[in-house]
């Protein structure tokens, strides 16, 4: 369902015509205005927003990123609480203290221009439709064994109310309106998961130049082949890894000259791993998850100097 | 539903919603034919012999994705017949009509996109950018207008109904 509908308060009215003749006279009447009245519907929906974070173990203050939005069709004031004891899990992440965090610099991570939030104190109230990012930090207990996977939950709950939806709370709305309550009961919920690990990832670049007179001097005209091989080293599994790479200036990309692992990867960002980009000039490849047993991945493409 | 249970709820119903005003009847400049709006929800309860079944209470209150049925009342309210009888019923700003919804005994129901001229829905297209049209989807519809092809009589009362989603 999409969110924000229309304005708690507002009324809905429809007025019916008849047309219709008598003896050949036409005449038209219009009915009474029927009226029905928006009440303010309680709705929230919460998404995780980063993958499973890698950690290893001992780590401290490692970051889960929520959004939080409003999908009623009022301003709406939510409490938020976390939760780091779950069932479902290898282990406990310790909550840091300050436990939640607004990404208030929308970096995506804790950092030190983040607000920490504190409840009854700075609520977060929503728009109709709005949003807000929030963070919630745990340290990573030490001693733990790599493949471990420890989870921690967001909740937000509306402080209009919660309950079975469809429970009308009369007069709660915003404006004395009443408030009935939607599809989420007025509250919503979403762990994240930590992983913990000990990989290293290592890239190692190096390039081949071919001149116009079969040289290897870096003249105009000539082409450089670009190799990069990508190991994951150490224990566990190494999340959501991407290579980019700019094209260097003064040179540009082979169409079409993009390599993983000896595949041709199509310059489209489509179904493949690879992609090519304008704006700077760059090339991409989506790695995806890597274990030391993954082996190197070799990346391959060509530029020409200008 | 049979036929003839319609007919005995169109009756009743006609009876409810028009009977108390049947008296202001027959004055040159209220008309003819009475008209009569209703808004309501379909509400599910459970029966004296415990099955779940529905009923329509009114709608004091809606919430976005409510459904409203609305239900509009004619009574011919003259000792003569009244002859090209048609009901137009705009959907209502916020709401979006329900495909499939409009009904009315004995009516033809046609569809506007644009609120004055109206047509079959097989008929309504919408012009896409490439300059191709499309069939027109029941939720773009704006308005509802049903047509009797025959005279109403003196006392006669013709009920017809839609549902809209408050958006």
């Amino acid at each position: 369902m999409h969110a924000v509908g229309t304005a708690a308060g507002t009324n809905i009215t429809s007025i019916a015509t008849v047309n219709y003749s008598i003896g050949g006279t036409p005449a038209t009447i219009t009915s009474n205005a029927a009226t029905v009245i928006v009440g303010e519907l309680v709705n929230v929906t919460m998404a995780l927003q980063s993958p499973t974070a890698s950690v290893s173990a001992g780590a401290s203050n490692k970051a889960l990123l929520f959004l939080v939005t409003n999908t009623g069709n009022s301003a709406e004031a939510f409490t938020l609480a976390g939760d780091s004891v779950l069932v479902g899990d290898n282990f406990d992440p310790t909550p840091a203290s300050p436990f939640i965090y607004f990404d208030s610099d929308s970096s995506g991570d804790l950092s030190p221009a983040d607000t920490p939030y504190v409840a009854a104190s700075n609520d977060p109230v929503l728009a109709a439709d709005g949003s807000v990012a929030v963070l919630l930090v745990n340290n990573i207990p030490t001693g733990l064994p790599d493949g471990e996977y420890g989870r921690s939950e967001l909740t937000a709950t509306s402080k209009t109310g919660t309950g079975a939806p469809g429970t009308t709370l009369p007069g709660q709305g915003s404006g004395g309106v009443d408030a009935v309550i939607g599809t989420s009961g007025g509250q919503a919920a979403v762990f994240g998961q930590y992983l913990v690990g000990d990989i290293l990832l290592s890239a190692v670049k190096s390039q081949a130049v071919q001149d116009p007179f079969g040289g290897s001097q870096p003249i105009p005209g000539a082409a450089i082949a670009y190799q990069i091989v990508v190991t994951a080293t150490g224990t566990g599994t190494a999340l959501g890894v991407a290579f980019n790479d700019t094209i260097p200036a003064s040179t540009t990309y082979v169409a079409g000259s993009l390599r993983l692992n000896g595949a041709p990867q199509s310059d489209a960002a489509d179904g493949d791993a690879g992609s090519f980009a304008l704006g700077p000039a760059r090339v991409a490849v989506t790695l995806g998850s890597l274990t030391s047993a993954a082996g190197p991945q070799t990346i391959d493409f060509r530029v020409t100097i200008n | 539903m049979s036929n003839r249970t319609t007919v005995l709820r169109l009756a009743m119903l006609a009876a409810a919603l028009g009977g108390a005003t049947t008296a202001l009847a027959q004055t040159a400049d209220r008309g003819c034919i009475e008209l009569k709006t209703v808004a309501e929800i379909q509400e599910t309860y459970i029966d004296a012999r415990g099955n779940e079944a529905t009923r329509l209470v009114p709608a004091a209150k809606v919430v976005p994705g409510d459904e409203v049925v609305w239900t509009i009342v004619a009574n011919n309210v003259c000792t003569t017949p009244a002859g090209d009888v048609a009901i137009t019923n705009p959907v209502p700003q916020h709401m979006r009509y329900v495909g499939s919804s409009a009904f009315g005994p004995g009516a033809q129901i046609v569809f506007s996109l644009d609120g004055s001229t109206f047509a079959a829905p097989e008929a309504l297209v919408v012009a896409q950018a490439d300059g191709s049209n499309r069939p027109a989807r029941a939720d773009e519809y704006s308005a509802i207008r049903w047509v009797l092809p025959r005279p109403m009589g003196p006392s006669e009362s013709l009920m017809v109904r839609y549902r809209a989603t408050v958006l």
